[in-house]
């Protein structure tokens, strides 16, 4: 089934086959923190983003409180991407093992960083955050990113 | 009447051995007949009478009677030897004669053969008289405290109003309080507005135990059955010597206490004319002569019975009342207009202990057409007129004068001050239950945002009375809203607009409201009784019938 | 008319705790400030205190919500669970209490700490719930703490306690937002009705009928099968709500035949009403007004990009996440 979130008029979409995905995918790595790109269409007036799919990094850094991601190797796969299934880059994942879905200062600060990129194209990419244990996802949040602020998608 | 058929009718029933004599007079037919039941030995025998109403009922008795004196002792049987029946109507006279012989059958097995006692407790029979063409009536309630036997003391009684009875004057009397010779006041359990009224009369009392009977409930006739101690005489004496010489031919009750069922004392008043008491001075005599001490004796002669009528709550609203959870809340009403009066009165009749009230609006007569106020009282404040109507309907009811401007200025001046709140909050807590029929969306609002610890009932009707609408606390001020403004058709152009500057209001009569208003008030009873759940509902008509709808 | 659905999404809106961010982060400094002190008196006692209530699940409505601090005590810190209860609230009173800056008492379970009235006329309340795990050194591993009964509740004595996994709990219904929204929904409900039953009732019903019937659609036909769900099946026999934190607690129990019935005649009501005319819905389902949103104030219009058409984006490299 298809979760919708909202913020004001805007929509994110994910299937939740796809969540379940991302949390499997985390739990390998618990108790790392692991993560990734996110990416997907918007609609055509931009009020709504479907996450059709995720990208793992090939190069990465992790510990229980830290995840270092790059962007080696990917880069063709983002162009590639864009050329053959109009699917973009929007947005970047990560974990927080036996923690909140909360972001941290870190989190804040990497956000901005990554969207005044020049090489990114879009001004609000997305979050995500998955909270995880040993054995299961506890929770996760959608922030939005705005200005050098990320406003959680509305529970 | 067909004297052949009645006789022959008679004559057919098996139990009737025989027809010792049967006469036609000029408005009835008279006999006497042998009845024989397996269960008897020996036939009994009746004198009958069959009245020319025969087979109808008149007077709400049979015009049939069976007697027999000798069976004055048993149950139902008037002292002049007459059974008491009641029996199925028929307009056949066939049918009834034979259903009103069955019936003594009935009575005979009963009573006679199987010597049955009635579970439910039987008044004595007294022979009500007046005295010097007036009839004397007083109201009495259970007192908290108990009487011991032979106590005496004095009566205090007030008057109300005068009655006509049997075609003479009654005077109406409630007792307020009985005080014994040496003790405390015993009161009578009205409410406090009875409690006030001044006393217009003193009685005497005497607690005499037994019901002062013969045959076990026909009240004594004469003064010497009731075996009255020398101590009573000499009140008697007392009472009659200091009240001569102002109250001549004044009459003054000597109430008789027994007990009845339980713990429960029943009174019964012997009139006694001031000049005229039954009793006499008697020179004292030791061995032939006389000390020059008087004794009082009594003169034997008859008994002249007042009326007696015990009012304890549990008589005066045995025969139906709301749910006792909701007698004994302690209830508000907010705005005693049309609705709200209403639901004040029919709470009242229903036997609720406790109601307060608050309004500021004057009463007009244009109010009276649809509401509880009378044209009688003219122009007055709606709570006084409401509380007295109440106080003269039930002396149970107790209600407390409120300022009557609360909600008005108070309330609503400071609902959104926190610290107030909290006062509101305690001022409404001694209740139990609020009824806000003011139809005031300003203070539907405030009552709502108010964290109550009381139970909170919203009362509206839309116009021409199409439906009523009724919200517990706390989803009252936005169901009631949207039932106003988006479920319901409300009519708001066609108002009745009254003379001058005035609120228009909904039109509706005092029939279209008040069946309302009872179908809620069956329904909140039910509710509060814990039958039925507490959501809120509306009551609309639909085809010709009138419909709950539960939200 | 009016579309249900699009009346519930302003429903929610305007229940939002974003409304009331100001309160919130009062309640959330409190509830630190209380952490800390029970950190700093209790230390090696006790493992990490964590959040619960409403708050710590994502359910809460800006109309009524509560923060939950659960403190899990470690097995050897006291001999007794209401020994350990005392000792919390004693602790509190004399913390707050005494010094008049909050009313100490103690709650069902919990201890309740209610600040006095601050300036803006906000008076926080956080409610402490203290836990001692059941045998040494498991409490990281299964999460399951003994909580004590200070009254008679839920069917248990004052003075016993139970086993009960407050982090179970909070799992159950953690990723579960189609089911949070029916909650929150069941919420505003209970609160504009001034209805009794359990929030926690609410919350275990909306997710067994997510697992078990068919729930789909937009929110109001959601909310409509989970209504549809719990009448249909709350007045069962054989029905039962197990408690996450507690297998052998059969939630369900805790109401009596005639209460459940009521509350299955209620979901029953309000799915015809609102069939029958639309409008009704406000009449449940009321907009809180204080936070109502105009149309005109939407400003967040769209997802952006920087340049005037799309173009693929490559993120930037070796960035850091914590």
């Amino acid at each position: 089934m298809k979760l919708t979130k909202k913020h004001n008029d805007l929509n994110l979409y994910i299937e939740e086959d796809l969540i379940e995905e991302i949390g499997a995918i985390a739990l390998k790595h618990y108790p790392n923190e692991f993560g990734g790109f996110l990416v997907g269409k918007y609609s055509s007036d931009f009020k709504s983003v479907e996450i059709t799919d995720v990208i793992l990094p090939k190069k990465y850094k992790s510990t229980p409180t830290l995840f270092l991601r790059s962007t080696d190797g990917l880069e063709g796969v983002f162009q590639k991407l864009f050329e053959e299934k109009q699917q973009y880059y929007i947005g970047e994942w990560h974990t927080h093992p036996n923690g909140s879905s909360n972001y941290s200062t870190t989190d804040l600060d990497a956000m901005i960083e990554n969207a005044n990129c020049e090489t990114v194209q879009i001004k609000n990419p997305v979050l995500l955050i998955l909270s995880i244990t040993k054995s299961a996802v506890r929770d996760f949040t959608f922030y939005y990113y705005d200005n050098e602020k990320l406003i959680s998608y509305e529970q | 009447m067909d004297f052949e058929l009645i006789n022959s009718t008679i004559a057919a029933i098996p139990f009737v051995k025989k027809i010792n004599s049967i006469e036609r007079r000029e408005f009835s037919i008279v006999g006497n007949v042998e009845i024989l039941l397996e269960e008897l030995g020996t036939p009994l025998t009746f004198d009958f009478q069959i009245n020319s109403e025969y087979p109808l009922k008149s007077y709400d008795s049979e015009s049939i009677n069976f007697s027999n004196k000798e069976l004055v002792s048993y149950n139902h049987v008037m002292q002049n030897g007459s059974i008491c029946i009641h029996t199925s109507h028929s307009t056949s006279i066939t049918e009834k004669l034979r259903i009103d012989f069955n019936a003594l059958k009935d009575w005979i097995i009963k009573y006679v053969v199987n010597k049955d006692e009635d579970l439910n407790y039987e008044h004595i029979v007294v022979t009500e008289s007046p005295i010097n063409d007036t009839y004397y009536s007083f109201m009495f309630t259970e007192c908290k405290e108990s009487f011991y036997k032979d106590e005496l003391g004095t009566v205090k009684l007030s008057l109300f109003n005068d009655g006509i009875l049997r075609g003479k004057k009654n005077f109406n009397f409630f007792i307020q309080k009985f005080v014994p010779i040496n003790g405390e006041p015993k009161n009578c359990q009205w409410n406090q507005y009875y409690n006030k009224q001044r006393a217009h009369l003193e009685g005497l009392y005497y607690y005499i135990e037994d019901a002062p009977v013969t045959n076990g409930r026909f009240a004594y006739t004469n003064w010497s059955e009731l075996n009255l101690p020398q101590n009573l005489l000499n009140l008697l004496h007392q009472h009659e010597r200091e009240k001569r010489e102002k109250l001549k031919g004044r009459v003054i009750p000597l109430f008789i206490g027994y007990k009845t069922v339980g713990t429960e004392i029943h009174w019964q008043a012997a009139l006694l004319e001031i000049g005229k008491f039954p009793i006499k001075g008697v020179p004292e005599k030791f061995n032939g002569h006389k000390t020059g001490k008087w004794n009082t004796h009594l003169v034997d002669t008859e008994i002249k019975w007042g009326l007696t009528r015990n009012s304890s709550y549990q008589y005066f609203f045995g025969r139906g009342v709301f749910s006792k959870v909701l007698t004994e809340k302690k209830i508000l009403i907010i705005g005693v207009g049309a609705v709200g009066s209403i639901i004040a009165q029919t709470l009242t009749r229903g036997g609720c202990k406790y109601i307060d009230f608050i309004d500021h609006d004057i009463k007009e007569p244009e109010n009276v057409c649809r509401s509880e106020y009378k044209f009688a009282n003219g122009i007055t404040s709606k709570t006084v007129e409401l509380e007295k109507n109440l106080y003269e309907i039930s002396p149970f009811l107790n209600s407390i004068k409120l300022n009557d401007n609360y909600f008005e200025t108070l309330i609503k001046t400071f609902y959104s001050d926190t610290k107030r709140q909290k006062k509101f909050i305690d001022d409404l807590k001694p209740y139990d239950l609020i009824f806000d029929c003011s139809t005031d969306n300003d203070l539907m609002y405030v009552l709502n945002s108010l964290k109550l610890e009381t139970d909170l009932i919203n009362i509206s009707i839309t116009n021409h009375a199409k439906e009523l609408i009724c919200a517990f606390h706390p989803n009252i001020y936005n169901f009631v809203n949207n039932q106003f403004s988006n479920v319901l058709k409300n009519d708001v152009e066609d108002l009745y607009e009254p003379t001058g500057c005035w609120n228009p209001t909904f039109k509706a009569s005092y029939n279209d409201i008040n069946v309302l208003v009872q179908l809620a008030l069956k329904h909140i009873n039910k509710i509060i009784s814990g039958e039925k759940a507490k959501n809120n509902f509306v009551i609309h008509e639909a085809d010709n019938s009138l419909k709950i709808v539960e939200f | 008319m009016l579309e249900k659905s699009t009346h519930l999404e302003d429903v929610l809106k305007s229940h939002r705790m974003t409304h009331i961010e100001g309160l919130v982060s009062k309640h959330k400094s409190k509830r630190d400030e209380i952490k800390e002190l029970l950190e700093g008196n209790y230390t090696s006692d006790i493992y990490s205190p964590f959040n619960s209530g409403s708050f710590g699940k994502h359910t809460a409505i800006n109309i009524k919500f509560d923060l939950d601090l659960v403190i899990p005590f470690k097995r050897n810190s006291f001999d007794t669970i209401e020994n350990m209860f005392n000792d919390v609230y004693d602790f509190l009173y004399k913390e707050y209490h005494e010094s008049g800056i909050a009313t100490v008492r103690k709650q069902k379970v919990s201890i309740g700490v209610l600040f006095k009235a601050d300036e803006d006329g906000d008076a926080i309340n956080i409610d402490v719930v203290p836990g001692r795990e059941l045998t040494k050194d498991t409490y990281l591993e299964d999460r399951d703490l003994n909580i004590y009964f200070n009254e008679n509740t839920w069917g248990f004595t004052k003075g016993t306690y139970t086993k009960t996994n407050i982090q179970a709990q909070i799992d159950h219904i953690k990723a579960r937002d189609n089911e949070r929204k029916v909650i929150r929904l069941l919420k505003i409900w209970k609160n504009t009705n001034g209805e009794k039953y359990k929030s926690f009732l609410l919350e275990l019903l909306t997710i067994k009928a997510f697992d078990k019937a068919t729930i789909s659609g937009n929110d109001w036909e959601k909310l409509k099968g989970v209504m549809t769900y719990i009448k249909d099946n709350i007045t069962k026999d054989d029905f039962t709500l197990k408690d996450p934190g507690n297998s052998n607690n059969d939630v369900v129990k805790s109401l009596d035949t005639w209460t459940r019935q009521l509350l299955s005649n209620k979901m029953g009501i309000m799915i015809q009403q609102i069939e029958s005319n639309a409008e009704n819905i406000k009449s449940y389902f009321p907009i809180n007004e204080e936070f109502e949103e105009k149309e005109e104030n939407s400003s967040s219009s769209s997802y952006g990009l920087k340049g005037s058409s799309v173009g693929p984006s490559i993120p930037s490299n070796n960035q850091r996440f914590g």
